[in-house]
């Protein structure tokens, strides 16, 4: 798998030319993108999430589009709409921001649901439907969101079943020390450091990648090993949601998808543990009593792996 | 949650709890440590009269200082130093001190009364403060309703979880009243049982029924609040069941306490009385002669001077084998630490299960065994994990277990590792020699003090021992790496493969 370990290092360190000091962000979400699933970023504005997802559409020589959603935002505006032509008295269909490879939809929680909802067949289906007719999205497609902090007024929330479709989530957090002076220091030229990235790789071999993570051998006691995971959130009783079987599964490919980015073509417990973090926090409801308690997603999944004995060793101990 | 409520809330129901329950309590036990000890000193027999205006004050202070909106350390500090101002001007006053010209204030019947007008204030702030919280929460809600009140108080996670902390804290506070009270009723009771009368035992049953109508109402806030965050409510029956078994506990408290007191009770002597008669007989030694008065003294007009007090404080302070009132006050304490302790545990786990929430645990009995199960579970895992901690010292950088963890061997969000059973000796036997290499490398890992569990994968538990042991740090991760390729990568190791597997854990095993 030493194809796709150097691939993703030669897209991290593109990124990083933008993008500074979160190597395992970076690493977090190309692992999504070679899992064909979709990421939301949650977080506190300026902490670097447009970039980032900038920097990987620039590194992949893909079609970049971007969605800035706003409380008046329709489904035709995602989608495309279908305008009159007077010379050929038909109507053109002119495609809307979806159809491209990366896209970017910033702040998707201050769009109404009815446009959450024209995105969930995207990312579900890899096609979307529009006055009857579906239309394929290319492939690859890859679906960046960013969401505001809950407590920002004006926002509609994402409902879990929209929640669940994303293939992970993560929160960037704010840089370290010496990324902040390094992002401030690299900003003294008039351009952006984002028009320093070239791209690196095309989609052709993105796709190639992803064939290549699927065949990453996962042993059967691993494979129970994520189940006994999993299957723990169904009998906790401080959620009101325990993880789908859809989480399984990206749990499944996470892994995958790590020991690939790592150069293994076989998952070992860590690539389990290192994303499971990410693809779980979002699947699990907590009961309100204990998130009032201070109680977390991320604290009630760590405390899932810390109950759950890793395979290979736990006999012979 | 409308205006109306909130303000009944702010203006009346949660200042009578600050008023209430710490005036009670600190009244109580004066009483009983005036019954019981003569010698504490002449308080004024008005003394309840300040405690009442002292909590009186804070509450309406602090009203008055939320409704300006001024907040700190300081003005609650003005309050306070004008409150003893006020208490010593007061008890100048009703001593005739202030018409003898006698104006000094290092006597032990001012100093006391100040003190506990001061410790009483300090309660009542308190109290008040954890309610306050609630206060908060509820005004960030006010004009909600249904659903809609749901989700506001969803939303205010931070206020929410601080009510909730605040309302422990203030239930943990009236169990603990209500304990010291009881331990200075058992003391009293034991030390001279004839200066119980019945203004004492009205007084605390009066004190133990605002007890449990504050700790219900308390327990009733977090019940809402957690069915807000989608709890689930207590059922009529259990309320029901609660109030008929505190009103039970009531009167058997009342029962059982009213034979026992005085010379002329109301009802025959009991055994109970017997009993108290009995350890009274035991544990008193003779007094000397001469020193203080033979007959039990009332409780509100004790007859000794101050000049015969200051003596027997000084005896009592006199650490001399041979200090008979040093003898006596040990033995009482003794006494009280040893049936009055267990007494306090028993009332408790007879009144616990009015808290529970589901109806097959609102059984004392029941609870009671559960209780007792659990504990013989909690005390039998403390002692294996304390002989396993022996085995094990840590050092360097590895993080040395509270005391907590090693008894109990669980974290703080109750999350359970995975258990670190041994391996049978017929499992070990199974297993390939690579497997059974590294389970002598964590036996080597565990001597250093890295502890292996069963959460922890190869390659983890490598990363933690090379911590502790950096000279082998490279050695160890290409032993998990090799362990892992045989595990988890679907074929078998290359001969040599196996021989750098072997070859590394050599290296390590050797390694002191």
């Amino acid at each position: 798998m030493e194809t796709v370990s150097s691939w993703v290092a030669q897209v991290r360190q593109s990124v990083g030319k933008a993008f500074y000091g979160k190597d395992e962000a970076i690493d977090t979400v190309l692992a999504a993108l070679l899992c064909r699933g979709h990421v939301l970023i949650e977080d506190v504005p300026g902490v670097g999430k447009t970039i980032l997802a900038r920097a990987i559409a620039m590194s992949l020589r893909g079609e970049f589009r971007q969605i800035q959603c706003t409380p008046d935002l329709l489904p035709a505006d995602v989608l495309g709409v279908s305008i009159f032509n007077p010379k050929t008295e038909e109507f053109d269909f002119r495609p809307g921001p979806v159809i491209t490879n990366i896209l970017l939809v910033d702040e998707i929680n201050r769009a109404t649901p009815r446009t959450q909802s024209a995105l969930l067949e995207a990312m579900a289906e890899g096609q979307v439907s529009v006055e009857g007719r579906s239309l394929p999205l290319p492939d690859p497609f890859f679906l960046i969101a960013t969401e505001s902090p809950a407590a920002s007024e004006g926002t509609f929330p994402l409902p879990e079943v929209q929640k669940d479709r994303f293939f992970l989530s993560l929160s960037l957090g704010y840089p370290a020390g010496d990324s902040e002076r390094r992002i401030m220091t690299s900003q003294r030229q008039l351009s952006h450091p984002l028009s320093s990235i070239t791209p690196v790789s095309d989609v052709a071999t993105l796709v190639e990648m992803q064939r290549k993570v699927i065949e990453v051998h996962v042993e059967p006691s691993l494979q129970k090993y994520i189940l006994s995971i999993v299957g723990l959130s169904r009998t906790d009783t401080r959620l009101v949601l325990g993880i789908s079987p859809r989480g399984s599964l990206a749990l499944y490919r996470g892994a995958q998808a790590m020991a690939a980015i790592r150069g293994r073509d076989y998952a070992v417990p860590e690539d389990i543990k290192d994303i499971a973090v990410p693809v779980l926090r979002k699947r699990v409801l907590l009961k309100s009593e204990h998130a009032a308690r201070g109680l977390t997603e991320v604290d009630v999944v760590r405390q899932m792996l810390e109950r759950t004995a890793v395979p290979g060793l736990k006999d012979a101990v | 949650m409308d205006e109306a409520t909130l303000r009944s809330y702010r203006s009346y129901r949660h200042p009578l709890f600050s008023v209430l329950l710490p005036f009670l309590f600190v009244w109580l036990v004066t009483a009983c440590l005036r019954a019981a000890l003569p010698a504490l000193g002449r308080i004024p027999g008005v003394y309840p009269v300040l405690l009442l205006v002292a909590t009186l004050s804070e509450a309406a202070v602090s009203g008055y200082l939320t409704a300006r909106r001024a907040q700190g350390l300081l003005p609650r500090l003005r309050e306070l130093v004008v409150l003893l101002v006020f208490s010593l001007a007061f008890l100048k006053l009703v001593s005739g001190d202030v018409f003898r010209g006698d104006w000094r204030v290092g006597r032990l019947d001012i100093v006391l009364p100040m003190i506990l007008v001061a410790a009483e204030w300090l309660l009542a702030l308190a109290i008040h403060g954890s309610l306050r919280e609630r206060e908060l929460l509820l005004s960030l809600v006010v004009g909600k309703d249904g659903g809609e009140l749901k989700e506001s108080i969803r939303a205010m996670g931070a206020e929410a979880a601080a009510s909730l902390a605040a309302l422990a804290r203030l239930r943990r506070l009236i169990v603990a009243l209500q304990a010291l009270a009881f331990l200075a009723v058992f003391f009293v009771s034991i030390a001279r049982p004839g200066a119980i009368t019945p203004g004492l035992v009205l007084l605390a049953i009066a004190h133990f029924a605002v007890g449990l109508v504050c700790f219900f109402t308390v327990n009733g806030y977090r019940e809402w609040q957690a069915v807000m965050g989608d709890g689930f409510t207590v059922s009529r029956r259990i309320a029901s069941r609660r109030a008929g078994f505190a009103a039970a506990l009531c009167l058997v408290a009342a029962l059982a306490l009213i034979p026992a007191v005085g010379r002329d009770a109301p009802l025959p002597s009991s055994y109970l009385e017997a009993f108290m008669a009995w350890l009274q007989r035991i544990t008193t030694l003779p007094e000397a002669p001469g020193r203080y008065e033979t007959d039990t003294p009332e409780v509100t007009t004790p007859d000794y001077s101050l000049e015969q007090q200051a003596q027997v404080l000084r005896d009592m302070g006199s650490f001399d084998r041979g200090n008979e009132a040093l003898q006596r006050l040990v033995r009482i304490i003794l006494i009280v630490l040893v049936a009055g302790g267990p007494a306090a545990v028993i009332i408790g786990l007879l009144v616990a299960p009015l808290f529970r929430k589901r109806e097959e645990k609102v059984r004392p009995l029941r609870a009671l065994r559960a209780w007792l199960a659990r504990t013989a579970q909690a005390v039998a895992q403390g002692f294996r994990n304390f002989l396993a901690a022996l085995r094990y010292r840590p050092r360097g950088e590895v993080r040395r277990k509270s005391l907590r963890e090693i008894i109990f061997g669980r974290g703080d969000a109750g999350a359970e590792r995975a258990g670190d059973e041994r391996a049978g000796l017929f499992q070990r036997l199974g297993q390939s020699r690579e497997i059974r290499t590294f389970v002598k490398v964590i036996r080597w890992g565990e001597r250093r003090g890295v502890r292996f569990h069963r959460s922890l994968g190869p390659r983890e538990y490598a990363g933690s021992l090379g911590a502790a042991a950096p000279e082998v740090r490279g050695d160890l991760e290409r032993l998990a790496d090799i362990l892992e390729e045989l595990l988890f990568s679907g074929r078998g190791l290359t001969p040599r493969r196996t021989e750098e597997y072997f070859d590394a854990a050599r290296l390590v095993l050797r390694t002191r």
